[in-house]
């Protein structure tokens, strides 16, 4: 909750109030008040907070102002700056508050940012509409190569094989010749099919030498070949690598560049389908083994369906492979896996993709035991200086992901800055290889990042990010860790809420020892704006039947204050400690803000066994009574359930082929057959890659299933004219809700999960805890 | 001693408000009682226990002016004052000197003496309501 002070809870909760509210626009660097402007009933602000699912939730607001005479009517130039006021992307600040003892206070809800203004002329009105800083990481795109973290290696590339001999060696030389036989002619080559297809010799465009051929396919929706017959001869179970240049100067149509046998016209090898951006010259290359000796026929092929294309052919070489042993390139220890290669082999970097592709020519591989990454085995690599660019995972931090991204949407200059502003807890989650689908945004990788450490996104009233876990309870007592005691368990029979209650069980004690169930995970936590401290006990044995039985609070300075506690033996008791006095306390009374320990601790008056049972610790902001609440309604909501929830994770191996389509993802599953029984089967399905290891899957499968996999109930009620700061998914209250006069109120507690703004009037959603 | 000389203005905000005394407020008989009525505004909301909480904003007030023996001239003053279509400022020196933000709300005129062609007095009642 925001700080009230020095307004009090009593004057919050008065029954007569003087509500105010506030609507400011940034307007040249200054915040102008438009309240006046503000028509009665139009105002209505939804806040983001954590809610239910880890999906980021937006804030939105809207309001109608009063344009008459058409004060804000950018086409009214005598009303300047009121006509500037109302532009798209105008930051926004609503407030609501109340006048306390003459004193006007606010309390902002929102900051946004003005979608297009709308102007109704008839009713001299001006609607706006909005939402927050959201707006930001949902407008930010994540594209290639700058979607993952990491870095970068450069290395030098080893050549793939050796080379014989050159084959390509016409008589008398021709223009596609490579090496110092070039000559003006294409004597050796013809047209094979068709009429209007031409190839001739051509003056150097693409700066490889000084001839070039010019292959112009045009046979009226036909198929156009040109070919040079007996190339070469070729001795069987010999490999040879072709390398060529390439470019298209007109067309559309792709081409293919093939080796045949001259006697069977058989197809021994070929380019496959090129089909590259006109007038951009690309290196082609290729290998084949013949299985018969024999002569070789190039050709040179294109299917136009209307209109020609023109191609440009250069520098054929054809000559002996003797394959080397494949290199492989040793990354540093920091990469946790290759995201992106580049090599340049004469005409800039170019993406090399994973796997292998493409008649198996192309394409790496990665050995993530080793630490080795190399080429696919066929694919021809030239050596070079400096011309392979290899992009890699390094392990990251989620909050730092998410303090990434908020600095690439624009709203922090760099990470550092962004953590320094968020809100968060510290996730402890580290992820090898983090990246996201080239053109996903921000906002999709923030609602990843959230999945993958069931964590909420969102931002609060003064627009900080905020990343913190899914439950607002201070301890669910779902499961051990952080607790400290003699024995401790987890009893999933006995519980009053989530998975299991905390059972600390002590077999044999000694009368006048004190037995201690403490509650102490990393950090501190502030309570100086908390109310009450709740909690669920259980004991099988009364505090009577104990020399003492206490809740204690300790600061980080070990000063303390405790509660004495009182129970019937076997009953679940409900807790609530006011938190600003307790039963006694240290001398110094502890630092409210600087809480760091609980202790549930029993002092032994005899050595009978007993168990202490804790559920559901909760941190109170603020409570309500009957008289200041209106419109209650209570309901159990079934469409949040989830029993059985599916996720798959990152691919386990890179494609072995380019037709491989076998998924291979990590893969969890998890149902509950009582839940689906009662109510039916409803499937989490999550397919997020940040899952890359099947016990993170397995681990996660469990806490979304243990979440959803029961109804939640909810409470919707207004309070009206009240202007309490609460905070949407952060705070924790109390009501009572009672039926008509003279019936027994009931005490109820729960998590803000949604607030709504209507002028006056907030309406509340609370998740009720038990 | 001199009574003070006590106005009533009424005027474009940042006018000038003494420029803008409006016509002596004439009468027959008794004093002028310059009509106040105010219009409360709250609201109210029935709580789960049936208990009410109230909302209080600030109150509106209209204050009513009139005049029995205007000239011509004077009438147009006044009708000018409606031409302007703004708010106005508002200050009555017979109750005090507080100067509020109005609008003329209503506005009616007509000859003092119906039946009396040739004699160029009118009467006008203007009702401003506080902005």
């Amino acid at each position: 909750m925001q700080a009230i002070a020095p307004v009090t809870t009593d004057q919050l909760l008065h029954k007569g109030q003087r509500p105010l509210l506030k609507f400011e626009i940034l307007y040249c660097c200054c915040w102008v008040d438009l309240t006046s402007y503000v028509l009665k009933g139009s105002l209505s602000v939804s806040t983001a907070g954590a809610e239910m699912t880890p999906n980021p939730v937006a804030g939105d607001w809207s309001v109608a102002l009063n344009n008459k005479g058409g004060r804000f009517d950018p086409d009214e130039p005598g009303y300047a700056p009121y006509n500037e006021y109302f532009k798209a992307g105008r930051k926004v600040k609503i407030s609501i508050g109340a006048r306390y003892s003459g004193t006007d206070y606010y309390w902002r809800r929102i900051y946004g940012f003005m979608e297009i203004p709308n102007f109704s002329i008839d009713k001299s009105e001006v609607s706006l509409s909005g939402f927050d800083n959201m707006q930001f990481l949902s407008d930010t795109k994540l594209k290639e190569p700058t979607n993952y973290w990491g870095t970068f290696a450069i290395f030098d590339s080893v050549e793939s094989s050796t080379s014989g001999a050159e084959l390509y060696d016409p008589p008398g030389g021709d223009a596609a010749e490579i090496g110092g036989g070039e000559e003006d002619n294409v004597a050796n080559w013809a047209v094979k099919e068709n009429g209007a297809t031409t190839i001739t010799s051509e003056d150097d465009i693409g700066g490889f030498s000084d001839y070039e051929i010019r292959f112009i396919a045009d046979p009226a929706g036909r198929e156009s070949e040109v070919w040079y017959q007996n190339v070469c001869a070729v001795v069987a179970g010999t490999e040879y690598n072709v390398i060529f240049k390439y470019c298209r100067t007109a067309g559309i149509h792709p081409m293919l560049f093939m080796i045949r046998d001259n006697a069977t016209s058989a197809l021994l090898g070929g380019s496959g389908p090129l089909d590259p951006v006109n007038d951009v010259w690309h290196t082609g290359s290729f290998s084949f083994t013949p299985s018969v000796n024999g002569n070789i026929d190039i050709l040179l092929f294109c299917v136009v369906l209307t209109g020609a294309s023109t191609w440009r052919i250069d520098n054929i070489s054809i000559s002996t492979a003797t394959p080397k042993p494949v290199y492989k390139y040793e990354m540093p220890e920091a990469c946790m896996g290759i995201h992106y290669v580049e090599l340049d082999e004469g005409e800039g970097f170019k993406p090399v993709w994973p796997g292998r592709q493409k008649d198996g020519e192309e394409g790496w591989f990665y050995d993530s035991g080793n630490k080795l990454f190399y080429f696919a085995v066929g694919k021809i690599v030239e050596a070079g200086t400096d011309n392979l660019k290899i992009h890699y995972y390094t392990v990251q931090i989620p909050e730092n992901v998410v303090a990434d991204l908020l600095a690439r949407a624009g709203l922090y200059s760099n990470q550092a800055e962004a953590l320094a502003a968020m809100i968060y807890d510290s996730t402890s989650v580290l992820i090898d290889k983090v990246w996201f689908n080239s053109g996903s945004s921000a906002l999709d990788a923030v609602r990843m990042l959230c999945e993958r450490v069931n964590y909420r996104f969102f931002f609060n009233y003064g627009q900080r990010p905020v990343f913190k876990p899914a439950s607002a309870a201070l301890s669910t007592c779902d499961a051990v860790t952080g607790w400290f005691g003699t024995s401790l368990s987890i009893d999933t029979g006995d519980k009053k809420q989530g998975g299991g209650s905390l059972k600390d069980y002590v077999a044999g004690p000694a009368g006048g020892a004190w037995y201690p169930t403490s509650y102490n995970p990393p950090g501190t936590w502030d309570w100086s704006a908390k109310e009450y401290i709740l909690f669920w006990l259980k004991s099988d044995r009364a505090n009577t039947a104990f020399t003492n039985t206490r809740l204690y609070i300790y600061d980080t300075s070990s000063f303390y204050r405790y509660w004495n506690l009182t129970f019937l033996a076997g009953e679940w008791k409900a807790i609530n400690k006011l938190l600003s006095t307790g039963d006694g306390e240290s001398g110094t009374p502890p630092d409210l803000t600087l809480i760091n320990s609980i202790f549930i601790t029993f002092q032994a008056n005899d050595a009978t066994p007993f168990y202490k049972k804790l559920d559901a610790f909760v941190v109170t902001d603020f409570s309500f009574i009957e008289s200041h609440i209106t419109n209650i309604r209570d309901y159990e909501d079934r469409n949040e359930i989830r029993n059985r929830v599916i996720i798959l994770g990152i691919e386990q191996a890179l494609p072995e082929g380019a037709e491989e389509t076998k998924p291979s993802k990590f893969k969890g599953e998890a149902s509950e057959v009582a839940s689906i029984n009662k109510y039916g089967e409803h499937t989490m399905s999550i397919d997020n890659h940040l899952f890359q290891d099947q016990a993170t899957i397995d681990a996660y499968c469990a806490i979304y299933l243990a979440a959803f996999k029961d109804p939640k109930w909810y409470t919707d009620f207004d309070i009206p004219f009240n202007p309490v700061p609460l905070e949407h998914g952060v705070d924790t209250i109390t009501w009572r809700k009672k039926y008509e006069a003279g019936s027994t109120p009931i005490d109820q507690r729960g998590i803000v999960r949604n607030i709504t703004i209507n002028e006056f009037v907030i309406s509340y959603t609370i998740e009720k805890v038990a | 001693m001199a009574c003070p000389t006590k106005n009533v203005y009424l005027g474009p905000v940042g006018g000038g408000i003494d420029a803008e005394i409006l016509p002596k407020v004439k009468w027959v008989g008794g004093a002028p009682d310059f009509p106040t009525t105010i219009d409360p505004q709250t609201e109210e909301a029935t709580m789960s226990d049936r208990s009410r909480r109230l909302a209080f904003f600030d109150s509106v007030e209209d204050w009513g002016l009139g005049w029995g023996y205007l000239t011509y001239d004077q009438l147009k003053d006044l009708r000018d004052l409606i031409a302007l279509r703004q708010i106005l400022k508002y200050r009555n020196d017979f109750v005090d000197n507080t100067e509020y933000d109005v609008y003329i709300s209503s506005f009616s005129s007509g000859p003092t003496f119906p039946k009396m062609r040739g004699y160029p007095y009118y009467r006008a009642d203007m009702t401003l309501r506080q902005a």
